[in-house]
């Protein structure tokens, strides 16, 4: 049976500004189990992205999580990500939860190549691998040359022995950074390089090496993101968080990116939680939907469940306002509130057609109301019965 | 385009602002009569000797048309032949290469103090933003750029040296005690090879001048630090507060790097690119302008000669003051030039031009 | 009649809205940043000291910036010390020298108050004079680019490199104390720039870039049929009365313009590419309106900043040219003046400390209270803009 990988639960975050405090997220909960792409859908503003930041920890001051737990299954263990010291949560960056961004390369670094960029997730979460896979080069050199290894060859091997027995002594801290002494990082580098270039190819990247080299402001938005999706996955983490990584691309691009997505997910077995607004994307690539409005998670279900019977009055509402050729055009009334000054109760009562008093003075709880089908609306009170 | 295709671009772009310079500079000149220029070549009555002034006008060409006495005096300059300047009683291009050393000397070592003092504290206050750090770090670089550099410097004086008697004024001009002021000035054991005493003491084998040397520069560099210091924190913490709002910081926290990684090795280097502009400019700044600096610690350099050309003593020495606005010039083509490169350097953006 | 006088107000207050907010906004972040309250006290506690410098100091001799003198001895005097030798300045009220004398004997009090003046005046005169001539020629290069920018910028480059102390020395000396200006001169070029300008727009049919370009050849038409043509006729000379700081301040005035065209060129560079701009071209803005309703409210900013900034600079300046003896003459109410005497009693001792430290003092106080209130409207200006 497929088991949860990651469990938001009741998660709360305020950003205390100038203007006041802002109540971004309340108590937004969240399922993902292995395997399984979850789309997080909402207008713009409505908590998607900091709820993912959030999972992460790295919500920028003055944001601040004020409660909730994100339960995450890290090799046999359950572990709380917000009660964890930074030192764990770098482990699990970048390492078995990944990011991937909407705009490629306005999140990329401009002044480091592609290589730089991408061995860098390489050397820091799986430099082990790498210094065995260089040594094992310097034998097949070796065994291929037939002859004694020299001087400077035989050096470069122990000292790559040397790191894979003890990563990080000071003694080779100071030594990486003499100039002549540290020639055995280039080989690791060559090594690395090779690494890069292939799992650029696995992006379905037409030049690789060309790529490799590349600067981001040297490529085009199709190509950055798949160098963005190649950074994340070099790793093989569990989940791969993707905030609405072709939103901004071309529709032509979009369908590439997302075909890619999908083989490269059931290669390597991830789980996505696919954060956009768009609802066709969801429909295409989701097994499960969540959908947040103003900083609540509202409902969240199965995909096929969620298109067929949507419960939340919003979900419906998003789900009638999808132009489609034929039908009137149908829209939503009101605005989506300032979260400085959220309203009492169900944040979407002012707006909701179905609005009761209880809506204006308590808070709906979310429930589960049918098998997987979670709602937080005072007209689904009941829960499963 | 790669870094050396840029390189070569920009140096092509140099000749013709040095000759819009000098139009301009020469420009300037002709801003004086030609009788004012004349009153220069005479001294007193003797220097008459029986002409009259129109004669002296005559003579050096004053009253001939601008542009001919502009090409003249382009070719004179082309050739090397800067003229004679009355106040240093030598020719005005070995005047400059006498004195830009001295003036070298007490402005080179401040520099890497200010920058990599200066680049360390404006990420210590950027990163520790509206905390008691960061507040301190900005008053005290405020207060230092607030500072007149004249009163400062007699300030150091008064308290290191007539209170503390810890490093004294040079005398003669040059950042020496009497001691080895003496020892300069006698020829035969003493080669000048750079001009800088510092360097020119280990070259000759006296390390005992070069310490010397040392002792006499600290107040004058200590003036010149703190004076100059706040500009480079200043610009490097804004810089780095902006990198540090950018998305690409997001991403280098998300891969799980350490936060001293994502500071030095993403943000610095993205912050450091106004940083470089301002550098570029504070050095040639520096170094055609330490007047004050020159003046009250008794060094014989380029500042103060500029300075007396330029009037300080009533009169004025035109050939002087051409000849160092051209060092100027010089020196701030080059400047921006070495940061434009370095800009490159730092930010492969730049290359495409 | 009356509604549409209402209505007009009520539109005025509509259109003032977001910025009563924005300035609703920024007063509370100044109120709290300790360090633009500093200040912005300081600024406030010399303009005080400038408004009321008649009353706390009145004037002895006739020109109230000339400091008065009580006796010619060398040698300062202490605060404290009693006024012998001035009759009037007894006369009007003066008991004792507050402050000290100089060596020289000008009343240390008398000039630091009046120099409250003269430290305005510096500051406001250059930093606004420079301002208006850099944006002008900044805002015109950016927003039209191409050949009329590089020209623009290899200009303000060439004046950019040139050495400020030296100029400002130089022009001190070779302008004359009375600066006879050819109106003729100036009048008959405007004249030519804004004809020819209509002649292109008009009849030419020719853009407002181009035009603006064929206004600079007439420009130039004009200016060289006056010198050459007319030889410069002497129909109309203003005469200017130069003092020896005025000059200075000319000299750091050109010297000091090219910085704000460098800074507000690459501000108007980069809002050129935003929408908003294109949007306003699609509706049929004409140039100038874009240029001053969306361009300039949105670029001055960093040049605010800059400006406060600058405020102190020309002033340590200027006081680094009066101590050289270039800036303002002697005896003027100068700061930096009254420090000069300073050089020659350059071994200080606890006895005349005053002379020199008091001047200083101020003149720090001065252009600290300016660079706090410029570094705290950057660190308050930075995330309103970003919030944008």
């Amino acid at each position: 049976m497929t088991e949860e990988i990651l469990s938001v639960q009741d998660l709360e975050l305020r950003f205390y500004t100038y203007e006041g405090v802002v109540e971004a997220l309340d108590k937004v909960n969240l399922k993902i189990k292995k395997g399984e792409i979850l789309g997080l859908v909402g207008e713009t503003g409505c908590g998607k992205s900091v709820a993912s930041l959030s999972i992460l920890n790295i919500v920028t001051p003055p944001g601040k999580i004020e409660g909730g737990r994100v339960i995450f299954y890290d090799q046999g263990k359950l572990v709380d990500l917000l009660k964890q010291k930074d030192s764990f949560l770098r482990k699990i960056r970048g390492k078995e939860i990944a990011m991937i961004f909407q705009e490629p390369r306005a999140f990329l670094n401009p002044v480091y190549n592609v290589t730089n960029q991408i061995s860098e997730v390489l050397m820091l979460h799986r430099k082990e691998e790498t210094v065995k896979k260089a040594l094992e080069e310097i034998e097949n050199t070796i065994k291929s040359k037939k002859k004694k290894p020299g001087f400077l060859v035989r050096y470069d091997r122990k000292m790559l022995q040397k790191m894979l027995k003890n990563p990080n002594p000071i003694s080779l801290r100071i030594l990486s950074k003499i100039p002549f002494v540290n020639r055995y990082k280039r080989r690791l580098k060559k090594t690395v390089k090779k690494e890069v270039v292939e799992i650029l190819r696995e992006m379905e990247l037409a030049d690789p090496d060309r790529v490799a080299e590349a600067y981001p402001h040297e490529l085009s938005s199709g190509m950055a993101q798949r160098v963005v999706i190649a950074m994340a996955l070099a790793c093989n983490p569990t989940l791969l968080i993707a905030d609405e990584p072709t939103t901004n691309l071309d529709v032509t691009i979009q369908f590439q990116i997302l075909t890619l997505i999908r083989k490269l997910q059931q290669k390597f077995g991830s789980s996505i939680l696919y954060i956009t607004h768009d609802m066709g994307v969801v429909a295409e690539l989701c097994s499960r939907v969540a959908v947040m409005y103003a900083g609540v998670v509202c409902e969240s279900a199965d995909v096929v469940e969620i298109f067929k019977n949507p419960l939340h009055p919003y979900a419906k509402a998003l789900l009638e306002s999808i132009p489609r050729p034929g039908k009137a055009f149908k829209t939503i009334e009101g605005t989506v509130p300032s979260l400085v000054n959220p309203p009492s109760g169900c944040r979407f009562h002012d707006r909701c057609p179905y609005a009761m008093e209880i809506c204006v003075n308590e808070k709906p709880k979310f429930l589960e109301v049918k098998k997987e089908h979670f709602v937080s609306c005072h007209l689904h009170r009941g829960g499963l019965k | 385009m790669g870094l050396a295709t840029f390189i070569i671009r920009r140096l092509l772009w140099v000749v013709p602002t040095m000759l819009g310079v000098s139009i301009l500079i020469f420009a300037v000149t002709m801003m004086f009569s030609p009788y004012q220029r004349a009153m220069l070549y005479i001294h007193n009555i003797q220097d008459l000797r029986g002409k009259n002034i129109d004669d002296i006008v005559a003579t050096y060409g004053f009253n001939r048309p601008a542009y001919e006495q502009y090409l003249d005096w382009l070719g004179r300059v082309l050739r090397g032949d800067l003229g004679y300047s009355e106040t240093s009683r030598d020719l005005v291009l070995s005047t400059i290469l006498t004195r830009l050393p001295r003036t070298a000397e007490v402005v080179l070592p401040s520099i890497p103090i200010i920058v990599v003092v200066g680049i360390f504290l404006g990420v210590l206050s950027a990163t520790h933003r509206d905390t008691i750090i960061d507040h301190i770090t900005r008053v005290v670089a405020i207060f230092g750029w607030s500072l007149p550099t004249f009163w400062l410097a007699i300030m150091l004086l008064a308290i290191f040296s007539d209170t503390l008697g810890w490093f004294t004024p040079g005398t003669g001009g040059l950042p020496l005690g009497s001691e080895a002021n003496e020892f300069v000035k006698i020829g035969g054991s003493w080669h000048t090879y750079t001009g800088m005493f510092t360097i020119d003491g280990l070259l000759n084998g006296q390390p005992w001048i070069t310490i010397d040397a040392l002792k006499h520069l600290v107040l004058p560099t200590m003036t010149l630090t703190i004076v100059s210091i706040a500009l480079i924190i200043r610009i490097m913490r804004s810089s780095m507060l902006e990198t540090l709002g950018k998305n690409y910081i997001i991403t280098a926290k998300a891969k799980g790097l350490k936060n001293s990684v994502v500071i030095n090795k993403h943000a610095r280097r993205n912050a450091l690119i106004p940083v470089a502009t301002v550098s570029g400019l504070l050095v040639a700044g520096l170094l055609t302008g330490v007047v004050i600096t020159e003046t009250i610690f008794d060094i014989d350099g380029l500042g103060r000669w500029a300075a007396r050309a330029a009037g300080t003593g009533g009169a004025i020495d035109l050939p002087g003051i051409l000849g160092f606005a051209l060092f100027t010039c010089v020196v701030y083509v080059t400047a921006n030039l070495i940061v434009d490169a370095l800009y490159a350097y730092l930010d492969p953006r730049i290359r495409l031009g | 009649m009356k509604i549409n006088i209402r209505y007009r107000i009520k539109e005025f207050k509509r259109g003032m809205a977001p910025h009563i907010s924005e300035a609703k906004f920024m007063l509370r972040r100044i109120k709290k940043s300790p360090l633009s309250i500093a200040g912005i006290s300081i600024i406030i506690f010399f303009a005080i000291i400038a408004v009321l410098a008649p009353v706390i100091a009145p004037p002895v001799n006739r020109n109230p910036y000339e400091i008065w003198l009580d006796g010619y001895a060398s040698a300062p005097r202490p605060p404290g010390s009693p006024i012998i030798k001035n009759t009037k300045a007894i006369k009007l009220g003066y008991t004792t020298h507050i402050l000290g004398t100089t060596p020289g004997q000008y009343d240390i009090y008398y000039g630091i108050v009046w120099g409250t003046i003269t430290a305005f005046r510096v500051g406001i005169l250059v930093v606004g004079g420079a301002l208006i001539i850099g944006c002008a020629i900044g805002i015109l290069a950016a927003y039209y680019g191409g050949v009329i920018d590089e020209l623009m910028m290899r200009f303000t480059d060439i004046i950019f490199a040139f050495p400020g102390l030296v100029l400002a020395m130089a022009l001190v000396l070779a302008l004359p104390t009375t600066w006879k200006i050819d109106m003729f001169f100036y009048v008959f070029s405007a004249i030519g720039f804004i004809g020819f300008v209509i002649l292109g727009f008009k009849i030419l049919k020719l853009s407002s870039g181009q035009s603006l370009g064929f206004g600079f050849l007439g420009l130039i038409i004009f200016m060289l049929i006056d010198m050459y043509v007319l030889k410069s006729p002497s129909y109309w000379i203003m005469p200017l009365q130069l003092a020896k700081l005025d000059k200075a301040l000319i000299a750091l005035t050109i010297v000091g313009w090219p910085g704000y065209t460098r800074l507000i060129r690459g501000e108007v560079l980069r809002i050129k590419q935003e929408d908003y701009i294109e949007a306003a071209k699609a509706v049929g803005c004409s140039d100038f309106r874009i240029m001053y309703k969306h361009i300039l409210p949105n670029s001055i900013y960093p040049i605010l900043i800059s400006a406060s900034l600058d405020i102190g600079a020309i002033v340590l300046t200027a006081a680094a040219l009066s101590f050289l003896g270039i800036g303002a003459e002697t005896g003027y109410a100068d700061w930096g003046q009254m420090i000069s005497f300073a050089r020659n009693y350059v071994d200080i001792t606890m006895t005349n400390w005053y002379a020199f430290f008091i001047p200083g003092f101020f003149i720090l106080l001065f252009v600290l209270g300016w660079n706090l209130l410029g570094d705290a409207f950057r660190d308050i200006l930075d995330p309103m803009l970003r919030r944008k």
